[in-house]
């Protein structure tokens, strides 16, 4: 039930916020969402705290705007996702979401997850927990920040990415790409690798190594551009201790002008191929 | 005075999206905010478009911004979707006192300009039959402005070139996204013609229907027509960031001057070609310079095209690196191949150079590799991974590595070649020099 504003109110203003409408705050942003999308506004405006207590769902050709908003999760479960991580019938390649926003002063305490999406943009945006990346293409990540476990997470069929401008404070690491990490569905028309992935001018400070390539067979990890970045362990590791695949599954990295403090800025457990690490310390 | 002008005022709204616009823009300068904001909800017309018939003519010290908006160019008609107040003026836009500054456009949110239906204006009947010219079909189109600033667009279906510039300086584009199906010919994406300096691009991504940045500075008839007295015709002082895109079968970054006009102090970094590796032909080059065709009065001499500098390519194009004509004191570091690519770095027609270097080029990772794990048997190899026919003067590689191409370095010409680290395995071939050219590889002359 709306509250406090008309449809026109809402296209005029050019935005829905939860407070236009009733019940939990999780029933509350869920409604935003929707209404936002029914009526072809295309933005969401969220101030202050909510409790969510499911993962609220986006459709495609959202504006998120955070005005010093926390999006806090109750449990063990995204709490922001596009709408196709809750559709059964759409691991497609030609039903995949597209256009998102996220940007603005804002938190979330809990993982944001993406799925087979592609144009997304996200900058200014504080991470409590993971931002995740399955089988999604054409990323712009700028200027966040990531306080969880994990920082940023790009799993299978996710290429075409340039992140800019991120801090991490993690327990683990701050960059993740993981082609053998276990998907939650795969998409249909979707290749497995993870590339294109320029990652820039940032600053990591985790207990682990602060960006991880791992690849397999099926999903290789390849066409990587990493510079600029400053880390107080080890940059960058590639593959995993006693897993081994061809070289050809890690292909065509750069990663250059890296600051650390530790011993190796680079540390290479595969065989890799056509790499170029200058700044190897 | 008020923060901006929203043409969502009923006293704004014209016959027309772009008569409505342009009333916003005139209100914004009687007010002083010299800002208009162009929501995604159109009032007057009580939908989530903005239909543009007419170019929108924004004046200096003004601010647009897209507000999470989609604008289409109308249907049927010739214009410009943004332009510069005098950039069909001919009288004042060739006067530098007529010189525009200070103009933005800001994406925020999802912002879709979309060239909407094509009219049909072709580069071969542009100019004839009663037709208009054809820069009327350029989305943006920018003459003699210093300070510019364009970010965070969505560029869909460009009718010719995307965003075109003439006689510019102090631009900064950043965070442009093309999405195009070139069904007709030239859907560059970013243009900069004679008269351009001092630009900032970066974070350019998606699918142009040509060139996605092209440098090009010629002086054809047409060109010379915007000459603005006072300006010179060169383009220098352009930084090149993170261009990452599919440039059907052309250049994701074009570098060409002819005519008399000097191309220089260029710094690109981090071009990725990812083109669809399905499509039949692929693209042209990461970085293409000169070329022996497209000039009017003289085609350019030596040291007219100098001080490039690149870095960190990956390419699957026909090359990695294309040159023709001349090129000097240019440096390029870190190129890498896979995919289709036929040469590493290569010569298109003829080039001579001028303290050239090159240095880390990788060569190989075919596509049957990436996508099957095939391994190639000797007679499926192709390319060269140094391909210098028709060359002159003096041109240095350091740190050459290849794997399963058909010839390592082939040269012809009046040309002193020096490899320095030339490390391959699988060659069909790994020397063809003409007796003309001199080939130093790691300190031996072959």
């Amino acid at each position: 039930m709306r509250r406090n504003a008309n449809m026109l109110d809402m296209l005029l203003r050019g935005y829905v916020t939860p407070e236009d409408f009733a019940g939990t705050d999780t029933e509350r942003l869920q409604k935003a969402f929707d209404a936002s999308h029914e009526l072809n506004i295309g933005r969401v405006v969220l101030k202050g705290s909510y409790a969510v207590e499911k993962t609220i769902l986006m459709q495609g050709m959202t504006d998120l705007v955070l005005d010093d908003a926390t999006l806090c999760g109750t449990g063990d479960f995204p709490v922001l996702a596009n709408a196709n991580y809750a559709k059964n019938d759409s691991h497609s390649w030609s039903l995949q979401d597209r256009f998102f926003t996220i940007r603005g002063k804002g938190r979330f305490l809990g993982d944001v997850l993406l799925y087979n999406a592609f144009h997304v943009n996200i900058d200014g945006v504080e991470f409590g927990g993971a931002l995740r990346f399955s089988f999604v293409s054409e990323v712009r990540l700028y200027n966040s920040r990531f306080t969880g476990n994990e920082g940023v997470v790009i799993t299978m069929g996710s290429n075409n990415f340039i992140m800019q401008g991120l801090i991490a404070e993690c327990k683990n690491s701050a960059v993740v790409m993981d082609a053998t990490a276990d998907e939650y569905d795969y998409v249909i028309g979707k290749e497995p690798e993870i590339h294109e992935i320029i990652l820039q001018d940032s600053s990591f400070h985790t207990s682990a190594s602060a960006v991880i390539l791992r690849a397999s067979l099926d999903a290789k990890v390849y066409n990587m551009q990493l510079d600029h970045l400053v880390s107080d362990g080890v940059t960058l590791e590639i593959g995993k201790a006693g897993e081994t695949v061809p070289a050809e599954c890690y292909f065509n990295l750069t990663g250059e002008h890296f600051t650390t403090d530790a011993k190796e800025a680079v540390v290479i457990h595969n065989s890799v191929k056509h790499c170029y690490f200058p700044s190897e310390k | 005075m008020l923060e901006y002008i929203s043409p969502n005022d009923e006293k704004l709204f014209g016959k027309t999206d772009s008569e409505t616009l342009q009333n916003a823009i005139s209100e914004a300068e009687k007010d002083g905010c010299r800002q208009i904001l162009i929501p995604r909800y159109n009032a007057r017309m009580g939908k989530c478009e903005w239909r543009i018939p007419v170019s929108i003519k924004l004046p200096s010290n003004f601010t647009v911004i897209l507000d999470n908006c989609y604008m289409v160019q109308e249907t049927g008609v010739y214009d410009n979707m943004f332009t510069n107040m005098y950039s069909w003026d001919f009288d004042k836009c060739t006067k530098m006192e007529y010189e525009q500054e200070n103009i933005a456009i800001i994406g925020r949110g999802n912002v879709i300009l979309d060239g909407g239906v094509h009219n049909h204006l072709l580069e071969k009947t542009a100019g004839k039959y009663n037709q208009p010219p054809l820069r009327r079909n350029n989305m943006f189109l920018w003459i003699n402005v210093n300070g510019l600033r364009m970010e965070n667009l969505h560029i869909e279906n460009q009718r010719w070139w995307a965003i075109n510039h003439m006689f510019c300086s102090n631009v900064k584009i950043k965070d442009i996204d093309f999405y195009a199906i070139p069904h007709v010919n030239n859907m560059d994406g970013i243009d900069l013609r004679i008269g351009c300096n001092h630009f900032d691009i970066q974070n350019i991504t998606g699918r142009t229907g040509d060139d996605v940045i092209a440098l090009t500075a010629l002086q054809s008839a047409s060109e010379l027509k915007n000459k603005v007295d006072g300006k010179d015709c060169d383009i220098h002082d352009v930084k090149i960031r993170n261009v990452k895109a599919d440039s059907y079968y052309c250049f994701l970054v074009r570098l060409l001057n002819h005519d008399g006009s000097n191309l220089y102090n260029i710094d690109i970094d981090t071009i990725m070609d990812v083109s669809d590796y399905t499509k039949k032909m692929p693209s042209g080059a990461c970085i293409g310079i000169g070329s022996l065709i497209y000039w009017h009065a003289r085609p350019a001499e030596h040291g007219e095209t100098r001080n490039i500098t690149a870095q960190n390519m990956t390419s699957r194009g026909r090359h990695a690196v294309s040159m023709s004509r001349t090129l000097s004191h240019s440096k390029f570091s870190n190129i890498k191949t896979y995919g289709d690519n036929r040469n590493g770095v290569g010569i298109d027609g003829k080039c001579s150079f001028e303290d050239v270097s090159f240095e880390h080029l990788w060569y190989g990772a075919l596509q049957q590799e990436i996508y099957a794990g095939k391994m190639l048997t000797p007679e499926e190899y192709r390319g060269t991974v140094i391909h210098l026919p028709n060359a002159a003067g003096d041109i240095n590689f350091r740190d050459v590595n290849a794997d399963q191409v058909r010839c390592g370095i082939c040269v012809s010409g009046d040309v002193k070649v020096i490899v320095d680290g030339f490390h391959c395995n699988n060659l069909l071939t790994k020397l063809d020099v003409s007796a003309e050219s001199t080939l130093i590889l790691n300190e031996e002359e072959c």
